[in-house]
């Protein structure tokens, strides 16, 4: 059975071209352009999902993508709105929340047991049988009960982006009054951008009736949309909603896959409004729809939605969208009026003339119907009567499109006259237009427009007219109230997401919750997808009623951000992920490196084969005990201090004394924060009187840098600070054979003992590169810290590597690096540190200066100095079968409370035993006392207290 | 509204696409830069520059631009020569050391430089960065010192005989990770070194 009506009806259908999907199985075809709910209801599917709760058969209710009624799984995809997602071919469409299938929904027997779940009934029925039955026997089927749909863990991939866009001016509303206020805005000349939910230009223009003849809307329609069109001035993002309202008139935009991040200067809201439920027993039936949605599937779609329809107009669209109906070939059997009186005559007249029966006075008691309406009970002057119908269209009144003006601190009123919320308080810089302000009529809707429009202009410093308003003509757009007495029988729908009844409201209230966001909470009104859209105003009517306030006292909870839903990977955006590579990174790859991240870089774990990892690890520390290794250590921040203050700056950064440093000296520098805690070490080489390279670890060089930044800007030190991190690569080249290596290599530094000392640097040209090099180490054997040039780094490297071949030269990587530096004692910080490590903790209180009067963490180590040492770092030594069991993190114990944990432990193949440092009580960390240990199992091991500095204690072999 | 046509394409090492899109990696192309006090004092009374206003380069017939990132914060790009003798004239000033003449700004090894050009490269520079891309707020001759894909990263808005264009300037260590980005959004774009675009 084909509902589809000839041309002219449907304007976005493509009527050549065919479409076939499933649906629950089923095969189905629809038309180019159509949506997945408007092809079902040209097919006469009207059911196209079950309710959260009930499991009661839904249907369209808005055809604009508000509601839940027409969520639906996609494939992979849970809880698209069938409504307005445009139908593909092979499209796989099922129902959600379903027990079985759509049509035989074993969940629907909860629909005869409503009564034993009244409002709140979760919170006082989960505890019993017994003291865990909410844990055992309830949680299980309420997990499995929650949310709609099915995610699928191996999804298609997509591809989310994110555009920036600067706007003067952004209209959110294509309907008349945004394109009027577009245009006029663009006159003044303001660049404009309009954005729209919908697929083309004109919203209501596009579907609604506004006038008797039908032909005021379609002739303002074209006249605007030819406007705006070729204007230069207006661009145009389509199928795209505004999702939210932040600071500053910044604004997300989603289209598809698409994020906008839109910032405005300012902003006209021409939303719209959004028609109200009426609220009657079996108000959720298939088959009862807005009268904007009659109008959609129409006059969009070109869908007859129904063959014989009952109209119920609260306001003047009901009779305009009954003359649609009638004019689209349904039999449309009677308007009902809730007034005494029609509007006007002339409604009256072309009701008549299209053979509508018009019921004065009428209340629609009951529809009837299991899986779609079949009949509606009505009541005019106390008597009661049954109208056969398979459509029933209510309008009903209205709400305001009030999202974002309320995410933009507007507030929400009451007019007792319209029986509208009015909006005031709107935020500078946003403009209301059209009906979202309170304006209904068309000729006033376009004023309205473009009034907002020229107010826009003007705050942009353009010159644009305050047209005077036009006279109100919207009397016949007062929002119907009806009574709001919950039918003795239920199944009266407030909230259709959340299946809440007009009685849950009044005994949410009798329970006490009697202001509008504790009735939220405890009702769940407002919370399902449609976030309140159709719930809010009855809602707010049955408090007001039943606390006998005003609805303008009780107003309506909060709204917040996202308008509408938005798909996580819309946030998440592109997937990239910041990464840096030293310089050298392509021939540590060549050289077998395992690369891993560290923090934003990526370095060298290990060389070789990943399946033999301890054997990579000993063999390179071997060639850094024995021959000679190169550790790519470009990742280290680097810094360039230059002018008259640099020594003094470090004086006052650092720990130890920079400004009687020798020119050509390397200096070891500490860096503690304003608690006294370390925070960072490096290197200072002071290259020429105001010239000091300061290196840092690789994950502070950007908080050093930072902070370096942040100091001086109050000392105000006559200096530059450059971080130069990636201007330098950085070779380590050490080991016993390290001099003969760089000796073998082309360059005017002296690498000779004599003239090279330990902790002494050196500029000059190496491998015909300009470089630095520092003597120093975190091997212990004979170390140069080169820093390279970034663009002729490899050269070096290529170099090193050529005349280190017949010394057995080789790269290492960190896993070699961090155990190379245990045999030391050399701490890392972060690793051996944490937040409140003080420098005697760690036994360097030879790093602090005693000359100096002030460095940054002087004053609070002081004091903490003062107050005792509640933990040190100590050395601990064992054999592999003890360590079993241990590991970084391992608790240290005392007198069976644990007093510190191991920082490092890792196996040293120079010394053949498992070494480590470990916090513990000050008593306890001389050389030869014991420490109880903690294994991960929960066993309690001793091992003994050793020197920190387990290899080559006297320093002889860095000093060689 | 300025252009940097030709000039500029040839000391970039680069020749006319013909209005193709084209992203080009002018990395090794020669830079220098000074900062820190006495800087902008020195080009200009040495270097005979004309320097530009803060956030704003210029660039003249033989394709030399002047970036100036600050008060005493300015770079040099283009020709080699002509870069060089700038460098070369600072080395000599700075051995005299009677006037503080600012510092190396070490540009040649900080930084990766690309070219981004094509009629669309608006609209793919509003994928990378935030910053406001109209004309109004960055012309031709514009520079914004911001962020691209999360990197700090210099701008220049420099359309390249009128065909839309820009110049970024960012962190060297990061070039694998910018490169590999604009490979996913800039469908449609050729990705080459300079040395290659001008072969």
């Amino acid at each position: 059975m084909s509902l589809r009506l000839p041309s002219p009806w449907g304007s976005r259908i493509d009527r050549s071209q065919t479409v076939k999907f499933t649906f629950e199985g089923q095969f189905f075809t629809g038309l180019g352009g159509d949506s997945v709910a408007s092809a079902l209801a040209a097919s006469g599917v009207k059911m196209l999902s079950r309710s959260f709760k009930y499991h009661r058969p839904r249907g369209i209710l808005t055809m604009a993508g508000q509601d839940a009624n027409t969520l639906v799984q996609i494939g992979p995809e849970p809880n698209v709105r069938a409504d307005i997602r445009p139908l593909s071919a092979g499209m796989q469409v099922t129902a959600q929340n379903v027990m079985g299938s759509l049509n035989r929904d074993a969940g629907a027997v909860i629909d005869r047991f409503g009564r034993f779940m009244p409002v709140g009934f979760y919170y006082r029925t989960f505890f019993n049988p017994g003291p865990k039955a909410w844990l055992k026997l309830w949680e299980p089927i309420i997990r499995k009960s929650a949310g709609l749909g099915k995610v699928s863990f191996t999804p298609p991939p997509a591809d989310y982006r994110k555009v920036n866009l600067h706007a003067d001016l952004i209209v959110v509303g294509a309907g008349p009054a945004g394109l009027a206020a577009a245009l006029q805005a663009a006159d003044a000349g303001v660049d404009v951008v309009i954005v729209d939910q919908n697929p083309e230009l004109g919203g209501a223009l596009n579907y609604a009736r506004f006038d008797i003849a039908g032909q005021t809307g379609s002739a303002a329609l074209a006249d605007l949309k030819t406007r705006v069109t070729a204007h230069p001035k207006i661009q145009t993002l389509l199928g795209a909603t505004c999702n939210g309202w932040y600071t500053d008139n910044f604004l997300p935009v989603l289209q598809g896959d698409t994020l906008y991040r839109i910032r405005t200067a300012e902003m006209v809201l021409a939303s719209g409004s959004q028609e109200q439920p009426l609220v009657f027993r079996n108000n959720d039936l298939p088959g009862i729809m807005f009268s904007s949605a009659a109008q959609r599937l129409m006059r969009l779609y070109g869908v007859k939605p129904g063959q014989e329809a009952v109209v119920f107009a609260g306001s003047i669209d009901g009779y305009l969208t009954a003359l649609d109906l009638a004019e689209a070939g349904v039999k449309v059997k009677a308007l009902l009026e809730p007034a005494r009186t029609a509007p006007n005559n002339a409604l009256v007249q072309a009701l008549r003339a299209a053979g509508i029966d018009l019921v004065l006075g009428a209340k629609i008691l009951e529809a009837h119907g299991r899986k779609a309406i079949k009949a509606v009970t009505i009541a005019q002057n106390g008597q009661s009567r049954r109208i056969t119908c398979d459509l029933l269209v209510s309008a009903a009144g209205y709400t305001p499109g009030y999202q974002l003006a309320l995410h933009a601190g507007a507030k929400l009123g009451h007019d007792d006259q319209t029986g509208h919320f009015t909006l005031s308080n709107i935020a500078p810089h946003m403009h209301l237009a059209g009906s979202v302000a309170g304006v209904f009529d068309l000729e006033a809707v376009i004023r309205s427009g473009q009034n907002a429009g020229a107010a826009a202009a003007r705050a942009l410093g353009k010159s644009a007219p305050a047209l005077p308003d036009l006279p109100s003509r919207d009397d016949g757009y007062h929002n119907h109230r009806a009574e709001l007495t919950p039918h003795k029988k239920g199944r009266d729908f407030v909230d259709f997401d959340e299946d809440l009844q007009a009685k849950d409201i009044f005994n949410a209230v009798k329970d006490g919750y009697r202001e509008l966001e504790l009735v939220k909470r405890f009702s769940t009104v407002g919370m399902g997808p449609s976030q309140g859209r159709h719930s809010a105003l009855a809602t707010a009517r049955i408090v007001a009623s039943a606390t006998g306030r005003s609805v303008a006292n009780v107003g309506i909870t909060t709204s917040r951000p996202p308008f509408g839903p938005e798909k996580l990977g819309l946030l998440a955006g592109p997937d990239h992920h910041a990464y840096r590579r030293s310089a050298l990174h392509d021939d540590l790859l060549a050289a077998g490196m395992k690369p891993m991240a560290v923090g934003a870089w990526m370095r060298p774990a290990y060389f070789g084969d990943p399946a033999n990892v301890e054997a990579n690890v000993t063999a390179e520390i071997k060639a850094v005990r024995e021959a000679v290794g190169l550790l790519d250590v470009s990742t280290l921040g680097k810094i360039a201090l230059r002018g008259p203050d640099a020594g003094k700056f470090l004086d006052r950064f650092y720990t130890m004394m920079h400004s009687n440093q020798p020119v050509g000296r390397v200096r070891y520098c500490l860096a503690l924060n304003e608690m006294g805690s370390v925070i960072d070490d490096g290197v200072a080489y002071r290259i020429s009187p105001e010239h000091f390279h300061v290196s840092t670890t690789t994950g502070a060089a950007a908080r050093i840098f930072a902070d370096m930044l942040w100091w001086n800007a109050q000392w105000q030190l006559d200096l530059d600070i450059q971080a130069v991190t990636g201007a330098y690569a950085g070779i380590n080249v050490s080991g016993p054979k390290a001099r003969a290596v760089l000796q073998a290599i082309e360059s005017d530094i002296d690498f000779s003992p004599e003239g090279f000392g330990f902790l002494d640097g050196r500029t000059g040209t190496f491998a015909g590169a300009k470089i630095i090099a520092m003597r120093i180490g975190f091997t212990g054997e004979l170390s140069y810290e080169l820093h390279i040039p970034y663009n002729a780094a490899r050269k070096v490297w290529a170099a090193l590597i050529e005349a280190g071949q017949s010394h057995g030269i080789r790269p290492y990587g960190l896993e070699a690096s961090r155990i190379l530096r245990l045999e030391k004692g050399h701490i890392i910080i972060g690793q051996d540190t944490d937040a409140m490590t003080t420098p005697e903790e760690l036994s360097m209180s030879w790093a602090l200066s005693k000359k100096k009067d002030f460095y940054i963490g002087r004053t609070a180590n002081a004091q903490r100095r003062a107050g005792g040492l509640t933990r040190q770092l100590c050395g601990i030594a064992m054999d592999r079968d003890t360590a079993k069991g241990l590991g970084e993190g391992a608790l240290v114990m005392r007198d069976g409370h644990p007093c510190g944990f191991i920082a490092s432990l890792g196996f040293s193949p120079s010394l053949g035993k498992v070494i480590g440092l470990a916090y513990a009580d000050p008593r306890d960390c001389a050389p030869g006392s014991s420490l109880t240990l903690r294994s991960f199992d929960g066993s309690d091991v001793s091992v003994p207290v050793v020197s920190m500095h387990f290899y080559d204690p006297n320093n002889e072999r860095q000093a060689l | 509204m300025q252009d940097f046509g030709t000039a500029r394409l040839k000391a970039l090492g680069l020749t006319s696409a013909n209005g193709a899109a084209f992203i080009a990696d002018c990395t090794l192309s020669p830079r220098f830069g000074l900062r820190a006090k006495g800087s902008a004092d020195w080009f200009e009374r040495v270097a005979g520059q004309i320097l530009p206003e803060i956030n704003r380069f210029t660039t003249d017939e033989t394709g030399l631009t002047c970036l100036r990132l600050g008060v005493n914060d300015i770079i040099l790009s283009g020709p080699a020569a002509a870069v060089a003798k700038v460098e070369t004239a600072w080395e000599a000033s700075t051995a005299e050391a009677s006037q503080r003449c600012g510092v190396n700004g070490y540009r040649q090894n900080t930084w990766a430089h690309l070219v981004i050009s094509g009629p669309e490269a608006k609209r793919l520079m509003a994928q990378l960065t935030e910053i406001d891309l109209r004309d109004s707020a960055l012309p031709v001759g514009a520079i914004a010192q911001t962020r691209l894909l999360h990197v700090d990263t210099v701008i220049l808005r420099a359309d390249l005989d009128g065909v839309p264009g820009y110049e970024i300037f960012f962190d060297i260590a990061t070039k694998s990770f910018v490169l590999e980005s604009l490979h996913h959004h800039a469908e449609g774009y050729r990705f080459v070194t300079a040395e290659a675009l001008a072969a």
